[in-house]
């Protein structure tokens, strides 16, 4: 008679195999709830090392966080921190007790806008910065997980991916960007940032501590690319450490938020 | 005999006896007349004979050496297995198709475990069956994530709980407990997770908020502090360790620093509470060692007193004293605790 734990863990094995299956599969049934074009700007292609790895491509989705109004450098301030539930923020100044609550990262849905009015105004404040400088070109925006910034024009090769908004109810955000091709709703971890006081050399204080909200990760972060798209990406190089490829492809997301490669 | 561990104990004490016995004989003459001498070396023989056969217990020097290295191995083989098997996943898995690594990671941890059932039935000592379960545990694990990373799905703590159950099913299957110990480190995480989740924060954060960990840890030592009916043979002692050295991990990095805990105190005020609560508890460990002849309970309950006293002490004298004072001082304080601990022991009937 075999034991009866090795049916007790091959019933673990198919409980657990039938629940993702089965939710994956919910996930992507009936009419997805966005179709983003999307191209290497937004998402970097990049294999693990060739002797680690064998034919696994990935794409990185790179993003920014879109410029607040009234030329603040984001949308994501201490009202947007309290109206998402961060209720025992210190007050404005108090340096204290900084690290105390700074530990812990919430977890809600942040809305990325595909090259919409967000892009066009950041586009807009970089072009007249670098005016302003009469300098040559001015500094891309720094994407979230990519290397140092190219020196380009703007708008050229950045990410044109902007997060202008965040909830704890996608279905609520979904209302107000109802366009589904140019808004991706994903889940996303965010918390509150704690910036100290700024002083000079004389030790007067020229800007107040500030604290802000900041999109730490969006999930799952990394996508991974089926066949047979897998197979064009690296037949056109991309994936290469140096790669100047450049491809398009699309991104669903489906009823449970979580997007796929098609 | 109520299982191996039991039985193993008792051939260990019949070759004690013996050595004694001859020792005891050499120093004092004959102490048992020849026909008590052959009444017990016949039982000692028949028991031996019987345990070696119902258990198979190493009943000689050179068989629990033997013994001691078969686990040694078995435990290394299952590590290399297990490293090969995610390894192999890694390198490989992209030359297939989903439907062939959905199915493959599905069927490699049915034959783990297959293999496991195999092994356990052609031998009672379960080396084999330990090391093709631990394999079969390391398959189901990578099944569940490679599943997550085809599918993108976001990373959710509930995997835990799944590596829990398969993990508990196999080691109270068969009596594993390294299997036990790997059930209880992945029930930990999905208990502390699902805590940090209810408080509304991200799952991943459970080594930020240490506190998380606190109540899998209580349970762990509550589990192994229950008599032994329902548990295996050896199952408490791993509750009993697993869950001190898991709740004192969490207390130590709590006294040492206080960030993120959610106690309404500030940073200071959370290490102090908790710098109390880790001697209070560490006393009460040794004591409670020291009274049920625990000695892992106890040296736990010494460990987390003396680093406790350390953390204490760079608190108060390490910005000021001198740093060779300070060494002098910790020593002292090093020397202080084995003179209480001696103490103890004299008390409660050890060596002097």
């Amino acid at each position: 008679m075999i034991n009866r734990s090795v049916l007790v863990a091959g019933a673990v094995l198919l409980l657990a195999n039938g629940a993702i299956l089965v939710n994956v599969a919910r996930n992507r049934a009936g009419n997805p709830d966005a179709v983003v074009r999307l191209s290497e700007r937004e998402a970097r292609a990049f294999m693990p090392p060739e002797k680690e790895t064998e034919m696994m491509l990935l794409l990185r989705l790179e993003w920014q966080t879109a410029l607040g109004p009234d030329g603040a450098d984001t949308w994501f301030d201490r009202a947007r921190l309290e109206a998402l539930g961060f209720k025992d923020l210190p007050a404005e100044g108090d340096t204290a007790s900084g690290p105390r609550w700074l530990a812990g990262e919430r977890v809600g849905y942040a809305v990325l806008e595909l090259a919409g009015p967000a892009w066009e105004r950041w586009v807009a404040v970089e072009q007249a910065r670098r005016d302003s400088l009469k300098g040559g070109p001015s500094l891309e925006p720094t994407p979230h997980h990519g290397g140092p910034p190219p020196r380009v024009p703007p708008g050229t090769r950045a990410s044109r991916l902007m997060a202008v908004d965040l909830g704890l109810d996608p279905a609520a955000l979904r209302g107000q960007y109802p366009d589904r091709s140019r808004y991706l709703i994903l889940p996303a971890n965010f918390r509150a940032d704690f910036a100290p006081p700024q002083r000079d050399s004389a030790g007067v204080v020229t800007a107040p501590a500030r604290i802000t909200g900041r999109i730490s990760l969006i999930l799952p972060g990394t996508l991974l690319v089926p066949e047979p798209l897998r197979d064009s990406l690296l037949a056109l190089g991309a994936g290469a450490p140096d790669s100047t490829t450049r491809y398009e492809f699309t991104v669903k997301v489906g009823k449970r938020w979580e997007a796929w490669v098609e | 005999m109520s299982g191996r561990l039991s039985a193993q104990a008792r051939a260990d004490r019949i070759d004690a006896f013996r050595e004694e016995l001859t020792q005891l004989e050499g120093e004092l003459g004959g102490v048992l007349d020849d026909a008590q001498r052959q009444r017990i070396t016949a039982h000692h023989n028949t028991l031996l004979a019987e345990l070696a056969r119902q258990y198979d217990v190493a009943t000689t020097t050179s068989g629990r050496q033997l013994a001691l290295g078969l686990r040694l191995a078995s435990f290394l083989g299952a590590l290399a297995l297990c490293i090969a098997v995610v390894l192999f996943v890694n390198r490989f898995w992209g030359a297939f198709g989903t439907t062939t690594q959905v199915g493959l990671l599905g069927v490699g941890t049915v034959l783990a475990l297959g293999l496991t059932e195999f092994a356990a039935r052609r031998e009672k000592t379960l080396y084999f069956a330990g090391l093709a379960a631990l394999v079969a545990f390391a398959m189901f694990a990578t099944d569940v994530v490679m599943l997550g990373s085809i599918y993108n799905l976001v990373p959710s703590h509930q995997a835990f709980l799944l590596f829990a159950a398969f993990g508990g099913a196999l080691a109270y299957g068969y009596g594993l407990r390294l299997l036990l110990l790997a059930g209880l480190l992945s029930g930990t995480l999905w208990v502390a997770g699902t805590l940090v989740t209810l408080g509304g924060y991200y799952w991943g954060d459970l080594f930020v908020q240490r506190e998380a960990l606190l109540p899998a840890a209580m349970a762990a030592v509550a589990l192994g502090l229950v008599p032994r009916t329902g548990l295996r043979e050896g199952f408490g002692a791993v509750y009993r360790t697993f869950g001190l050295i898991l709740f004192f991990w969490a207390l130590l990095l709590l006294a040492a620093s206080g960030v993120g805990s959610v106690l309404p105190l500030t940073t200071g005020g959370v290490e102090a509470v908790y710098q109390v609560v880790g001697f209070a508890a560490a006393a009460l460990v040794i004591w409670l060692g020291i009274r049920r002849q625990w000695n892992h309970v106890t040296y736990t309950g010494v460990t987390a007193f003396v680093i406790l006293l350390f953390i204490k002490a760079m608190d108060w004298w390490w910005e000021w004293m001198p740093h060779w004072l300070f060494f002098l001082v910790l020593g002292g304080m090093a020397v202080s605790v084995m003179v209480l601990l001696k103490r103890v022991q004299a008390r409660v009937g050890g060596a002097q």
